[in-house]
């Protein structure tokens, strides 16, 4: 039984296998091994763990097989004249790991990370060309990326090997950032540079230098800004501001015909880019949320490039907003939603909640008076599908449970969240429309605001504990709703509705929850709550006369929702309501202890009656408000100063 | 698996030969494993010729061995440190080793010596990979190895 030093790994696994398969021989001659087919070879691989995976890539090694002839390993070919092979294998001079075969160096590359095996491709020609035809690239790629969908590799009539790596290199090993767009591909790097690739040949088209590393990117179009600094990461926002961004331009050149290029940059874009690079790496520890919020902030400035562009180039005149160039924004509480504008809807609000609730509204006062408007779209907020045409049409930011006081939840939105989404919807606006179009739709729009029911609800009903006085209570809601106006005005709205809050008294629930410990009066109401309602609304009406006088341009209508209900509930026969105490829909004494929880408990005709729930009017009631608020009939002076026609009317 | 005290003969490449305890190769290297196993070594007569590896490296083979073999239960740390002293070797001796390891396809010792290179070029600028892998002639013309520089100047 002898052994052949091999001349390479694959002869020793040939030989191992005629050894392993034929245990009765205990001599092999190294001539019949080496005259063995070399599929054999292959198929015996398996059993040699150490070199098994580089075998099957036999080609790859291929091109290095040459370097196998130095000194160390070529001695051991001949196999037959072992004294003398011995003697020149292995005491000669220092010899250097490159006189390795192949396989092994292969399998040491394998231990090293991108970056070192990066390196030692630049070490000599023979490392370059083993660590960049690595099969551990795929690897590292589909470690780091995953596999993409398409591999750009098929574009292209290379080795499989050698496209993983460079697309490797592209990502991770040198490029700090890469971003693409139809026709090219952007990558910042930490060399300093900023490089442009066409994405047919890619091939570098353009490189454009920092001073120092560059952490991120963003391309539109023939602009590309960048950021760079080595110590960014521990700067702060100041000084992230004064040494760090910097924006850089390249012109698209010949390969799209020459468009105008525009500069922008801000430092929104900037910190959320550099964030963005930063986040990826620890996107684990931080979570998934942050990531999303940061990269939409960077899609948000890109858009905003985009719009930007747009709008100069093309001209965009108002044919692109529809038919109207105006809306009907409405924000509120239960009086203005049923109970669908939630992120979370079908998310029952007890018995806040209006029964029916099919997403329309139609039957609360503003969806009738959009409907005068010419409006019939009008969209919750949160039913929104991202299409700016439903900003066009209008927009319920109303939520039921909705307060001035207090916080939203996650069932409702409070007054000044719903504040915040008319903002960032104004500026959605903007970004769609060149700004002065938009300032004008802004202007031409009006704004409705019903808050305050809940609110008092809240102080009635459920126990609140709220320790102010009854006025400070009032005057603390309407300092709030004249601030939420103000904060329209600077929104540019022009046309504001003001909704006072109806006779909350009258309710059934309330009339029901305070006669437990307080008298009926005649007409059903309970006198002690209207009389607060009355004192809040007429604040309300004072602060609103107010701010038309004090505000240049603005036109603040203010609609007493209250005493309008009164005048029927004094009146019913003149509004043909014959029911002025009982819910139409609800169980127990007046339909007031249990509220509508479906349409079999309903009354037969709910246009009699005043009140279609425990705290609701019916659609019969706000038909009557919305006529009056829109032209003054039937009841007069609803709206002051002016009827909401002639607010639509203004020119703004 | 043989029993622990039967006795096997290699026979490095100036014919010396050395007795080692059969279950110290066998535990160890896959290719003595088999020969073991499928009973082609015989026991009074046969001595594994291991052409490829010299008396001094074998000798290195079979310390590695006889020395897991008997304290595959110390406590990692003094392993590595056995392992360390061990390879405290010039590169020669190591690539002699990973010759040997990869020749009678000892895993532990293989992956011992890759990391062990590894390691040796891990975080190391161009040249210095250069000096410590004995790298005299990298192959790359003059113009590619100056492109290289002004590309990567971190690298180097």
């Amino acid at each position: 039984m002898a052994f052949r030093c091999p001349r390479s790994t694959t002869e020793v696994s040939e030989k191992l296998v005629d050894f392993v398969a034929n245990p009765g021989i205990g001599i092999v001659e190294p001539t019949l091994v080496s005259h063995k087919p070399n599929s054999e070879g292959i198929s015996i691989s398996d059993i040699v763990p150490s070199t098994k995976g580089e075998y099957r890539k036999g080609d790859s090694l291929k091109g290095a097989s040459k370097f196998n002839s130095k000194k160390g390993i070529k001695a051991s070919g001949s196999g037959l004249n072992q004294s003398s092979l011995t003697a020149e294998v292995v005491y000669d001079c220092r010899r250097s790991i490159t006189d390795l075969p192949p396989a092994i160096i292969s399998e040491i590359l394998n231990c090293l990370d991108p970056k070192d095996l990066g390196i030692v491709s630049c070490v000599s020609t023979i490392l370059h060309r083993l660590a960049s035809e690595h099969h551990a690239w795929k690897e590292f790629y589909a470690e780091r990326w995953e596999l993409p969908a398409v591999p750009v590799a098929l574009e292209l009539d290379v080795a499989d090997e050698k496209s993983w790596k460079e697309l490797f290199v592209e990502r991770e090993f040198r490029m700090t950032s890469l971003a693409l767009d139809l026709t090219r591909i952007y990558s910042g790097s930490w060399d300093t540079t900023v490089r442009v690739w066409d994405r047919h040949s890619m091939k570098c088209i353009e490189v454009l230098r920092h001073s120092d590393w560059v952490y991120g990117l963003v391309p539109h179009d023939t602009t590309v800004a960048s950021i760079s600094g080595s110590d960014l990461l521990r700067t702060s926002r100041h000084a992230l501001r004064k040494r760090s961004s910097k924006v850089k331009y390249f012109d698209g050149g010949a390969i799209e015909p020459p468009q105008r290029i525009y500069t922008y940059w801000n430092d929104l874009a900037a910190k959320s880019v550099f964030i963005a690079k930063a986040m990826q790496s620890n996107m684990k520890i931080r979570g998934f949320d942050v990531q999303v919020v940061v990269m939409l902030m960077s899609m948000l400035s890109l858009v905003y490039c985009q719009n930007k562009e747009v709008v100069t180039t093309t001209n965009i005149d108002g044919g692109r907003i529809g038919s109207h160039s105006y809306a009907f924004y409405v924000l509120g509480d239960s009086s203005v939603d049923c109970g669908d504008n939630t992120l979370f809807y079908p998310l029952l609000h007890g018995h806040f909640s209006l029964y029916p609730c099919n997403g329309s509204d139609s039957t609360l006062l503003p969806q009738l008076l959009a409907e005068k408007i010419g409006l019939k779209s009008m969209r919750p907020f949160y039913g929104q599908n991202g299409s700016v045409e439903e900003i066009f049409g209008g927009l319920n930011f109303g939520s039921t449970q909705a307060t001035i006081m207090n916080q939203g939840s996650q069932s409702h939105q409070s007054l000044n969240q719903q504040l915040r989404q008319v903002s960032e919807t104004m500026q959605l606006l903007q970004l769609h429309l060149a700004t002065d179009i938009a300032l004008q739709f802004t202007r031409s729009s009006i704004f409705a605001l019903s808050f305050g029911k809940d609110d008092y609800i809240d102080l009635f009903l459920q126990n609140s504990t709220n320790q102010m006085s009854n006025h400070t209570f009032a005057t603390i809601l309407v300092d709030q709703m004249t601030n939420a106006v103000r904060y329209l005005y600077d929104a540019n709205a022009r046309k504001i509705i003001c909704f006072g809050i109806l006779p909350l008294g009258c309710t059934p629930r309330v009339a029901w929850e305070m006669n437990r410990t307080s008298d009926y009066n005649g007409s059903g109401c309970e006198e002690q709550v209207n009389d607060l309602i009355m004192e809040y609304n007429n604040l309300l009406e004072e602060h609103m006369a107010k701010l038309n006088t004090e505000l240049p341009e603005i036109h603040v209508v203010f609609c007493d929702v209250y005493h309008g209900m009164m005048e029927i509930i004094n009146q019913p026969w003149l509004f043909g309501f014959v029911d002025t105490k009982t819910a139409c829909c609800g169980l127990g004494l007046n339909g007031a202890m249990i509220g509508c929880m479906s349409m079999d408990i309903a009354c037969n005709e709910p246009s009699k009656h005043l009140w279609w729930d425990l705290l609701n009017p019916t659609q019969a009631v706000n038909s009557i408000l919305a006529d009056a608020a829109w032209s003054g009939s039937l009841i007069s002076n609803l709206c002051h100063p002016i009827t909401i026609r002639e607010l639509f009317n203004i020119k703004v | 698996m043989g029993s622990p005290l039967k006795k096997i003969m290699l026979c490095s490449s100036e014919k010396e030969i050395f007795s080692v305890e059969e279950q110290v190769m066998v535990q160890h290297s896959v290719i003595i494993n088999n020969m073991i196993e499928d009973g082609s070594y015989n026991y009074e007569e046969s001595k594994i010729p291991l052409d490829c590896v010299d008396s001094k490296t074998l000798k290195k083979v079979i310390d590695y061995c006889t020395y897991h073999t008997h304290h595959h239960n110390d406590n990692q740390e003094d392993l590595e440190a056995w392992d360390a002293q061990f390879l405290n070797v010039d590169s020669n001796g190591l690539y002699d080793l990973l010759m040997a390891a990869n020749y009678l396809e000892i895993r532990n010792l293989l992956d011992l010596i890759y990391r062990t290179i590894k390691n040796m070029i891990k975080g190391k600028k161009i040249d210095e990979i250069r000096r410590i892998l004995n790298i005299k002639d990298h192959g790359f013309t003059p113009e590619e190895e100056e492109q290289n520089r002004k590309e990567y100047p971190h690298f180097y």
